[in-house]
């Protein structure tokens, strides 16, 4: 083997290896912003139209959770809970803040009956449905799971396992809070803390 | 069966809670109702289009005993139901029974275990009283009357349960 040809294959290893290495580098960070982006301008149907967080204010923040309108104990439980923690907070703060229940039955969910729901516990409370791949896009960027189990036995015929969390986030979809409370008092505090901790 | 039980209740004399006290409801005593069952509590909530819906009670027994089944004109199905948390997610399922061990509150509750009404074949409005057929292993079956509260409703805290303790825990994100 001549010098130059080793010249040439060691230079080419280096050469691969400082590629590799940047890609290695730069690429996770860039995927993780363009996910928090992809999420952020996730689109789905509110009762009064389109709904995406890349639509809030800079100023505002939106509490989300997962949870379907069949779903018969746990998301009244917390609509209520976040019912009463919601009307403590200080006028300027509910402003702020978005309270919005994302549905991950939206098949079989009635939309107008879903929308319907979350202002009984709260009038300003959405709820919020639409295509399969776009709700998974949000569950998947807060770290939530949902499973749809046939329950056979049960005149339910079904149920859906779901996260219970509460995740507090903003126009860019960063994951501020996430909050899993069965306490509206603890919620409460929570959230008047991290409101507290903004400029 | 204990029959004798279940006359007051229909005389309408073993509820001492009314509709427009309901909000005491917590702190009232509780109500014997058979030699050996006495419950407290007893509520379900309101129902619109969604025809399905959960009740609750808070029961003690002098004896050990099994809830095991619980009956209503009122709903299609009625199932004993439990939550538990799996994998990070919030499941319900249907149950065998609940045990009641002797002389100890066991307390249905929102998010725990409770009764499941479904496929109701009408609205449940707030206000009204509702009874339910609660059925134990050996034999014994009470009709109790559940009030009918806001779907905004939630029981004053028992805070000390086992599964409150659980519940209360949030963390800091990203
Ligand atoms: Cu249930």
């Amino acid at each position: 083997m001549t010098m130059s040809r080793l010249l040439l294959i060691t230079s080419t290893i280096l050469l691969a290896l400082l590629v590799a290495n940047t890609l290695w580098i730069f690429r996770p960070g860039q995927i993780a912003a363009a996910k928090q982006a992809s999420a952020a301008e996730v689109e789905l149907e509110s009762a009064i139209g389109s709904w995406q967080l890349a639509s809030l204010e800079p100023e505002q923040y939106a509490l989300i959770f997962f949870g379907y309108h069949r779903c018969p104990d746990i998301c009244p439980l917390t609509l209520a809970h976040l019912g009463r923690a919601y009307q403590q907070l200080p006028i300027d703060l509910q402003d702020r803040l978005q309270v919005v229940m994302v549905s991950v039955d939206p098949r079989l969910d009635d939309w107008q009956e879903l929308f319907a729901y979350p202002p009984l516990f709260h009038p300003s409370f959405k709820a919020v449905a639409g295509e399969t791949e776009q709700v998974d896009q949000l569950v998947a960027h807060f770290e939530a799971f949902y499973r749809v189990v046939d329950l056979p036995s049960s005149g339910l015929g079904y149920a859906i396992d779901h996260s219970p969390g509460l995740y507090l986030t903003n126009h860019r979809a960063e994951r501020l809070l996430t909050l899993v409370s069965d306490d509206s008092h603890y919620l409460l505090t929570e959230l008047k803390t991290f409101f507290g901790d903004q400029p | 069966m204990n029959k004798l039980a279940i006359i007051p209740l229909l005389l309408g004399l073993g509820w001492p809670v009314l509709a427009d006290e309901q909000h005491h409801a917590e702190h009232h005593s509780s109500t014997q109702i058979s030699q050996s069952i006495e419950f407290r509590h007893a509520w379900v909530r309101a129902a619109g289009e969604q025809q399905i819906t959960a009740a609750f009670v808070q029961l003690r027994s002098a004896e050990d005993k099994q809830l095991v089944a619980v009956h209503s004109d009122l709903a299609e199905f009625n199932e004993v139901h439990t939550h538990s948390m799996v994998d990070g997610m919030m499941q319900m399922r249907e149950i065998s029974h609940i045990d009641l061990p002797a002389n100890q509150w066991v307390n249905l509750q929102p998010g725990g275990l409770h009764l499941m009404l479904i496929n109701l074949q009408r609205e449940l409005t707030p206000g009204e009283e509702i009874p339910l057929q609660l059925l134990f292993a050996d034999g014994e079956q009470l009709s109790l009357p559940f009030q009918v509260m806001e779907r905004t409703y939630l029981p004053e805290a028992e805070h000390h349960s086992e599964h409150d303790t659980e519940m209360h825990h949030g963390h800091h994100g990203h």
